[in-house]
């Protein structure tokens, strides 16, 4: 047979070509660190997040990249804000 | 597109020109491209001699260039006219209107 046959001999290359997407940074793993109802010591961080998802409730900062912590030892509880708002606390653990 | 362009000299073939592309699928998954080369190049094996009588021109992808060097035989002319059928089979079913257009002059 002389001529060889290239079955995409009238296909046009243009599609072929590299991506320029495919990158992604590493996942933050924001969210819970406590949940509701555990004992936690003061200090301890409650909630990683970015913009306040949850609010800050008793005995609870927020630091400069809005993680929410206890400021007492206490036990954590999560609690509803309005309709759909969130909010968690830390309350002092009664001897 | 695929671009076809077929001249007669007379009742004889002089000359077939098959140039672009089908772009009925991306690249390795054209089907219509596949049509067409197996199509052209199956004719181009099928005439006499490794197609002695004719210059082919392949060296451009997606462009073949068929031109007689003299009167053909009946056979080539069979073989041809058997070609541009096929070709107008593409050319004028509905799922593949479009991608290919023949055009005949003498």
């Amino acid at each position: 047979m002389k001529f060889i046959l290239d079955i995409q001999f009238f296909a046009s290359k243009k599609g072929v070509g590299s991506t320029k997407n495919g990158r992604d940074s590493a996942g933050r793993r924001l969210g819970a660190k406590a949940s509701d109802g555990e004992i936690v010591t003061a200090g301890s961080i409650l909630y990683r997040q970015r913009g306040t998802k949850v609010q800050p409730g008793n005995n609870v900062m927020k630091g400069g990249d809005d993680t929410l912590f206890a400021t007492i030892s206490g036990v954590v509880k999560f609690e509803r804000v309005g309709r759909s708002g969130k909010r968690v606390s830390v309350y002092a653990v009664k001897a | 597109m695929v671009k076809v362009n077929v001249v007669y000299k007379g009742k004889g073939l002089e000359s077939i020109d098959i140039k672009g592309h089908a772009e009925s699928g991306p690249y390795g998954k054209d089907l219509v491209c596949a049509a067409v080369s197996a199509i052209a190049i199956g004719s181009l094996n099928a005439l006499d001699d490794g197609a002695e009588n004719f210059e082919v021109d392949m060296s451009e992808e997606g462009h073949i260039h068929l031109e007689a060097k003299g009167p053909i035989s009946e056979h080539d002319q069979t073989v041809l006219e058997t070609m541009i059928i096929q070709l107008k089979t593409i050319e004028q079913s509905p799922k593949t209107r479009g991608t290919i257009e023949i055009k005949e002059r003498n």
